[in-house]
C-alpha cells in the first residue's frame, strides 16, 4: 500500500528527531574514507550531508508506490540508505576502483549473493556511456571502529551510502540530477538532451586531459625529487632555475652543494638563492668588491657558477670555507674564489 | 664514541652558524652507558622526549628521537632551561633510552664500523633553508672534521631527526 501524505509526515517527524545521527555517521565515514585514501595516495575531495527532510519528504512522496509504511516499523534504514551521504570525488577514472576496494575494507559492504532480480542494494556500478556514472556503496561501520569510543554505540544500526565519482563526471550528473527531480516530468527537453550529449563527449574529453596533466605532474614531482649526481644534472638544473646558459666549474659547485645540503636536487635547489636576478645581483655586488680587492679580482669569471657561489655566500661561506679546507690538489679557481671572499668578509660588504 | 662535552665544545665552536648537531644515541657515551650525570632536567616535548643537561660550564638540550635513533643536541642558556615551564627534575625513562639505543643501532646497517658522524644544522636568520654540514668525530684529537666520505648522502638521509622538525625544536 502506498504511503500516504500523513505517513509521509509522521516518517519526516522521525528523521528530524534522529536527524543528528545521521550527520555524524556521515562525517565519521568521510573522515575515515578520507584518511584511508590519503594513506593509499589517492587525489581526492569529500563532502558529506545528513540528508535534510526536505528532501526526504521529496524522495518519499516520489517513490511513495515503492514503500509500505510497515516496513519502517523500528529504524529508518535499511529501508532508506541514503540518509547519511558521503561523496568521494576523484580526479581520475583509474582511481575508482582502487578506490571502493579501499572504502570496502575500510567499512562494511552487507554480503547480498542472492538478489532475487539481480537490484542489487549495497553494491552498485553506475557506468553508462551517455548517462549516470557513479558507485554507490552502503557502507556500515566495523565493530572495532564502533567500540573505540562510546560515542559511536548509536551508529551500529545506520547505514551510509558512500558515492565514488570523478569530479567531471559529478558535473553532469549534478546537472542531470536538476532535469530528473527539479522539472515536472522529469525528462530532458530535445535542447537539455542535446546539451547533455554535448557536455559528456567534451567531459570525456576533458577527462584525458586531466590524466595526462596529473601524469606529467608526477613525472615533473619524479624528476624534481631525482639526486643531482653529476655536474651536466646540475648544468640542467641550474639553467632550468635561472633560465639562461650555465657554464663555470659545476663539479666544484656540485661538491659544495652536496656539502651544504641535505640533498642536491632541483626541489632542493629551488629554495636557494640562484634566481637569473639573484645571479645578476650577486655578480655586480661582487665586481664592486673585487674592484679594491686584486686578489678576488683575479679569482672572479665571468660565469654562472662564480655568480651562484656569491649569491649563496652570506648563507653557505662559512660552510664553504670549511669544505674547500678538505680539497686536495692544485687550487681551484673556485678555492681561490672562496678564500679571497672569505679574506675580504664578502658578507659584510654587501 | 663521543662524550656530550666533545658535542657541547663543537657547538660553542661554531655558534655563529650552527644551531644543531644530530647524532647516533648509541654514539653519545652518557647515553649508551647510561651515566647522564646529575643535573639533569626532562623536558615534555609534543612528539618525543627530551632533557637539559649541565656539561662543564655550557647547558646542553638533548632532544631524542626515539624511532629514528637519533639524539638533536644544542646549547641553551641557564635562562632558558629556567624557563622552561614544563621541565622536571630527573632522567628519561630507561625502557625509552633502550629503545632509542636498539633504534640507533640499527639504523646503521653495522655501515659505520667505529665511525662516529654527526650532521651540524645551521639555518639562515631570514632564510628557511637549512644548512647541513657532515661532520665525523675524530677520536684521538677529540675534534670534529667534515666528512666527505663514501658514506655522505647515506648520512644524510638517515641522521635526521624526521623531515620539518628543525623548525618546531626551538626551546
Amino acid at each position: 500500500v502506498a504511503l500516504t501524505e500523513l505517513q509521509i509526515s509522521k516518517l519526516v517527524e522521525r528523521y528530524i528527531r534522529e536527524q543528528d545521527r545521521y550527520g555524524k555517521m556521515a562525517g565519521l565515514v568521510s573522515r575515515h574514507a578520507s584518511a584511508r585514501l590519503r594513506d593509499d595516495a589517492i587525489p581526492h575531495m569529500v563532502t558529506f550531508r545528513g540528508k535534510s527532510p526536505e528532501s526526504l519528504r521529496g524522495k518519499l512522496t516520489r517513490d511513495r508506490a515503492k514503500h509500505s509504511f510497515d516496513s519502517f516499523d523500528g529504524e529508518l534504514t535499511p529501508t532508506l540508505l541514503d540518509l547519511a551521504g558521503v561523496r568521494v570525488l576523484l580526479y581520475r577514472p583509474q582511481d575508482i576502483e582502487p578506490t571502493c576496494i579501499a572504502i570496502e575494507e575500510a567499512f562494511v559492504v552487507p554480503a547480498e549473493d542472492d538478489v532475487p532480480d539481480g537490484k542489487k542494494r549495497f553494491r552498485r556500478d553506475h557506468d553508462m556511456p551517455q548517462g549516470y556514472r557513479a558507485r554507490h556503496r552502503i557502507v556500515t561501520l566495523h565493530d572495532e571502529l564502533l567500540g573505540s569510543d562510546p560515542e559511536f554505540a548509536n551508529l551500529k544500526p545506520v547505514h551510509c551510502e558512500v558515492q565514488v565519482v570523478t569530479l567531471l563526471d559529478h558535473i553532469w550528473n549534478e546537472l542531470e540530477h536538476d532535469i530528473k527531480y527539479k522539472t515536472p516530468d522529469g525528462q530532458p527537453s530535445d535542447e537539455q538532451g542535446a546539451l547533455l550529449r554535448s557536455l559528456r563527449r567534451e567531459i570525456d574529453t576533458a577527462q584525458t586531459t586531466v590524466v595526462d596533466l596529473m601524469d606529467a605532474t608526477d613525472r615533473q614531482r619524479g624528476r624534481n625529487r631525482t639526486a643531482i649526481e653529476s655536474a651536466q644534472a646540475l648544468q640542467q638544473a641550474l639553467q632550468d632555475r635561472c633560465g639562461r646558459e650555465v657554464n663555470g666549474d659545476l663539479q666544484r659547485l656540485l661538491d659544495l652543494l652536496r656539502g651544504v645540503m641535505r640533498e642536491v636536487t632541483p626541489a632542493s635547489m629551488s629554495q636557494l638563492s640562484l634566481s637569473g636576478e639573484d645571479l645578476d645581483g650577486a655578480m655586480a655586488r661582487l665586481r664592486a668588491v673585487a674592484a679594491t680587492h686584486p686578489d678576488l679580482e683575479n679569482a672572479v669569471r665571468d660565469d654562472e657558477v662564480t655568480a651562484a657561489i656569491a649569491a649563496l655566500w652570506p648563507l653557505h661561506g662559512r660552510a664553504f670555507m670549511k669544505i674547500v679546507k678538505t680539497w686536495r690538489g692544485p687550487r681551484s679557481q673556485v678555492r681561490r674564489l672562496i678564500e679571497s671572499l672569505n679574506d675580504v668578509s664578502f658578507q659584510g660588504m654587501v | 664514541m663521543v662524550q656530550l662535552r666533545d658535542i657541547a665544545k663543537a657547538l660553542d665552536e661554531d655558534r655563529d652558524g650552527y644551531e644543531y648537531l644530530d647524532v647516533f644515541a648509541d654514539d653519545i657515551y652518557e647515553l649508551r652507558e647510561g651515566k647522564l650525570s646529575g643535573g639533569g632536567r626532562t623536558v615534555r616535548r609534543e612528539s618525543h622526549p627530551a632533557l637539559t643537561i649541565p656539561v662543564e660550564d655550557k647547558i646542553l638540550l638533548i632532544e631524542l628521537y626515539v624511532e629514528q635513533g637519533i639524539a638533536r643536541c644544542r646549547l641553551v642558556s641557564a635562562q632558558d632551561q629556567a624557563t622552561e615551564s614544563s621541565s622536571v627534575e630527573g632522567m628519561i625513562p630507561g625502557d625509552v633510552l633502550q629503545r632509542l639505543l636498539q633504534v640507533a643501532r640499527e639504523k646503521k646497517e653495522g655501515l659505520l664500523g667505529g665511525l662516529v658522524l654527526g650532521m651540524l644544522i645551521g639555518r639562515g636568520s631570514r632564510s628557511p633553508v637549512e644548512i647541513v654540514l657532515a661532520m665525523q668525530f675524530d677520536p684521538v684529537s677529540k675534534r670534529w672534521q667534515l666528512y666527505d666520505g663514501p658514506l655522505l648522502r647515506w648520512a644524510k638521509q638517515t641522521i635526521q631527526p624526521a623531515a620539518g622538525v628543525g623548525s618546531a625544536a626551538s626551546t
